[in-house]
């Protein structure tokens, strides 16, 4: 069954609704993982919102997360991201496309950067100021890659923690909105099929 | 019985001729390990293993891992003898039963003949096969006339051979066993670093073989040198020290570096990128992990292990800070290009870590060193300050030299591989221009210090990579074409045209572009003073497919930004080239299993002609370091 839901879903409201996948622009789908496919659950197609709000997100840019140049042992956080941390924030960027380990998160990058990690796990080239963006959703939700520059919206959480791929983030959005960021057409999983 | 360790087809397929599967040399310390499927309910009470038909002396550990299976091992067994052996395990079941299971190996040889080699030098060209090399040759010195107008260094030693290159498990290999080759003469499964593989979930109680560091270190005093262009923990760098069925394994595999590495390999120099894993947990920028089965892993050895080995077992330490320990094991530390050119002459031990990843490439690390631009790369603005391999590998060699017994120094250039498999053409043959120059160190080197063994070659062949022609156009008429609208005024198929408008990339960047045979001529690349090519780009350019292809657009310009996905970068070209490469991962090239290159130099070179195995490397090496050549 389908149903039209607000472009940018405020998972505060909607809570446990599935945020699976968004649309290219060309109207070419983007397939939900395979088990979901399996279980015959569809796609939601929801139309742009030219009313999406983004006040009160305050932005912030990959280049602003670290002190560059690096010292010489560990990394260091800006006074911007510190002032930030715990605070809601947006970022411009995208998902990094790599066979995605999590299904509740996705890693966010500034570049649409790729990453072969079959071949070299955690040994990568990514950017340093790679961030974990978390989807709040139940578990099974994996986002579906797209190639599309998207926005994201959340809480920035800096501190390190360890991945379900083993792979320690530093910095997370805890996501309350993403979308598209130019054609703002996203795809949801319809939450009256979840299990 | 379900395994026997080592390897061999007579344990497998009941073959007890050539070739014989695992080979060692006199005294090189190997794992006897079976697996054994219990009947129902039972239990492995006992177990020996006999070589030739005596029983092995020594600690047999008998642990249970699950459905009646046991896991039966004896560690750091060693035979001087050369020769044939068969070896035996017999297992006695709590009922009673005895089963056994035979395999055997193989004690090479090692002649006293002529001189000695003090140093050996592995360049490891990671992924480069016969077309990375000519491309390189191409571009850095050019063809005229038929001729190469100046050769590689890499073309001017004198020995050439060619390896195969499978694992144990595949035609197709992993850097990992393609690397742990050399390094202790034996194939593994693809992932694995110094060991066979078993059956138990552990990443680190796998049955071990030498390392040659580790043999050399402790027969000869030689110490041993790893530099890289990659995060130190990949799988070239971890094959010549680490001993892990897990090539990920980046907490532990780094951890062994100071606690086996530099305690029982003499490991005196670790150059390269990686530094998330020296740095404690909660540091940001730290990869760290406490797990032992994760991904990143850390290690802790069976106590067994460490016992039969004489090592340290480690620890779950995520908070450990492991520059600070290498400095106080008396490491001088380089964070930097400038820290590393610094370090004194007659420092002994060194370690540089240059990045927490991968290294930047050549390509960008000399275009930041040109233009103090990093709008190609986002991590140079956060090290902009990165040597380049030449750089790296000319102070190892000046560190190693200290170590009067000789050395073992691995060099690799690691992106020649990345990039390929990012299908991305400027990378990987600049990387193999900036390998090259490392070779030419190492030339100067041996001229220097005649003792010294040279052996340039890689892991395997990445990408299928194939020299079709050269650009019929300039570069200005490229860009072009690659932007040019169709007649309906929207470029291409991605972009919503349709018939045959939507046929753009294929008209606009083949057709009229794609020179073969006589019309691709000899494309003319020029070098700055800094050695590399003034451009990637230049009119009537070289052009590349690749046979072990993912998904990519293509419009034959350098990439401006690194590590772009192939299904993205390009796009405005319209020009779709489908991989076979299948997958989720299918916009990366794959490794081949084409023959790869060797080419040798100096102290006992001419050992090492001939289409050979892989492994076949190590055992002529250790002829050279152990019994010499004329």
């Amino acid at each position: 069954m389908l149903k039209s839901i607000t472009f940018i879903l405020p998972l505060a409201i909607f809570g446990f609704v599935g945020l699976s996948a968004w649309m290219h622009h060309d109207a070419k789908a983007l397939a939900p993982p395979k088990s979901e496919q399996a279980e015959g659950k569809q796609d939601v197609v929801v139309e742009p919102d030219p009313q999406v709000d983004l006040e009160g997100y305050a932005p912030l840019k990959f280049e602003e997360i670290y002190v560059t140049p690096a010292g010489p042992k560990g990394l260091e956080f800006t006074a911007r991201a510190n002032e930030l941390k715990g605070k809601r924030v947006r970022m411009d960027g995208f998902m990094v496309k790599h066979y995605n380990d999590d299904p509740q998160l996705f890693m966010f990058t500034a570049l649409p950067t790729t990453h072969n990690s079959v071949e070299y796990g955690l040994v990568d080239s990514l950017p340093v100021n790679l961030v974990h963006v978390v989807m709040q959703v139940r578990p099974g939700d994996a986002p579906v890659w797209t190639p599309r520059r998207i926005t994201v919206a959340g809480t920035l959480d800096l501190g390190s923690r360890q991945e379900m791929d083993g792979r320690v983030s530093h910095v997370r959005i805890l996501c309350d909105q993403v979308a598209d960021s130019k054609a703002r057409t996203v795809t949801f999983r319809d939450a009256s099929q979840s299990s | 019985m379900t395994r026997l360790n080592p390897p061999s087809a007579l344990f497998s397929f009941n073959d007890a001729t050539p070739p014989y599967i695992s080979r060692f040399v006199p005294g090189q310390r190997f794992d006897l390990q079976a697996t054994i499927q219990a009947d129902p309910g039972q239990t492995i009470t006992a177990a020996v293993f006999k070589v030739g038909g005596v029983t092995v002396p020594g600690t047999v550990t008998i642990t249970s891992i699950g459905s009646d299976r046991f896991n039966v091992v004896l560690r750091a067994y060693s035979n001087v003898v050369a020769g044939v052996k068969t070896v035996t395990v017999e297992a006695t079941q709590s009922n009673g039963p005895v089963a056994t299971a035979t395999g055997n190996f193989e004690i090479v040889g090692i002649t006293t003949v002529g001189r000695k080699a003090k140093n050996i030098i592995y360049l490891i060209g990671d992924g480069m096969s016969n077309a990375h090399r000519t491309a390189a040759r191409i571009v850095s010195n050019g063809i005229a006339m038929g001729k190469a107008i100046t050769p590689l260094a890499m073309d001017t030693l004198p020995v050439t051979g060619i390896l195969n290159t499978p694992s144990l498990n595949s035609i197709i290999t992993d850097s990992a066993p393609g690397a742990a080759c050399y390094s202790v003469g034996n194939k593994s499964n693809n992932g694995q670093e110094g060991v066979f593989p078993d059956d138990t979930a552990d990443k680190w109680d796998n049955p071990r073989v030498e390392h040659m560091g580790n043999y050399l270190a402790r027969t000869q005093g030689k110490a041993l040198g790893i530099v890289t262009t990659a995060d130190v923990e990949d799988a070239t760098p971890g094959s010549f020290s680490a001993h892990t069925q897990d090539r990920g394994a980046g907490t532990g595999i780094c951890d062994m570096y100071l606690d086996e590495g530099v305690a029982k390999h003499n490991l005196r120099v670790l150059l390269g990128g990686g530094r998330k894993w020296f740095i404690p947990f909660g540091s940001p920028g730290s990869g760290r992990i406490g797990n032992t089965t994760s991904n990143g892993a850390d290690a802790v050895l069976p106590a067994e292990l460490a016992a039969g080995w004489g090592v340290s077992a480690g620890a779950v330490d995520p908070a450990r800070d492991l520059i600070a320990d290498f400095v106080t094991a008396g490491f001088t530390y380089a964070p930097d290009k400038t820290s590393l050119i610094a370090a004194a002459p007659a420092t002994t031990k060194l370690l540089g870590l240059f990045h927490t990843g991968n290294m930047d490439v050549s390509l960008d690390k000399i275009n930041h060193r040109r233009t103090s631009s990093t709008a190609s790369s986002s991590t140079l603005a956060t090290f902009p300050d990165q040597p380049l391999l030449e750089e790296m590998t000319e102070k190892a060699l000046q560190v190693l030299k200290n170590n009067t017994q000789g050395f073992v120094l691995m060099v690799e250039a690691a992106s020649i591989d990345k990039q390929a498999h990012n299908m991305d053409t400027e990378r990987f043959v600049h990387d193999t221009i900036e390998f090259d120059r490392s070779v030419q160190k190492c030339i100067d080197f041996q001229v220097a210090n005649p003792d010294t063994l040279i052996i340039v070659t890689a892991d395997h062949e990445c990408a299928g990579v194939a020299i079709f022609g050269a650009s019929l156009v300039t570069n200005a008429q490229l860009i072009a074409r690659s932007t040019a609208l169709g007649t309906d005024g929207v470029q291409g198929g991605v972009n919503g045209a349709t018939g045959v408008n939507s046929t753009d990339g294929q008209l606009q960047l083949r057709t009229g572009v794609s020179g073969t045979y006589d019309s691709a001529a000899f494309p003319v690349y020029t070098n700055n003073a800094d050695g590399y090519p003034t451009t990637m780009d230049p009119d009537r350019k070289m052009l590349i497919g690749y046979g072990g292809n993912g998904d990519r657009y293509e419009d034959w310009l350098q990439n401006p930004v690194v590590q772009v996905n192939p299904e993205l970068r390009d796009k405005p070209g319209d020009f779709f080239i489908a991989g076979q490469a299948a997958g989720a991962g299918n916009s990366s090239a794959v490794h081949t299993a084409a023959d790869i290159p060797l080419s040798a130099g100096g102290r006992g070179a001419s050992l090492f002609t001939g289409t050979m195995d892989n492994t076949e490397v190590f055992f002529r090496a250790m002829q050279v370091l152990i019994g010499g050549a004329k």
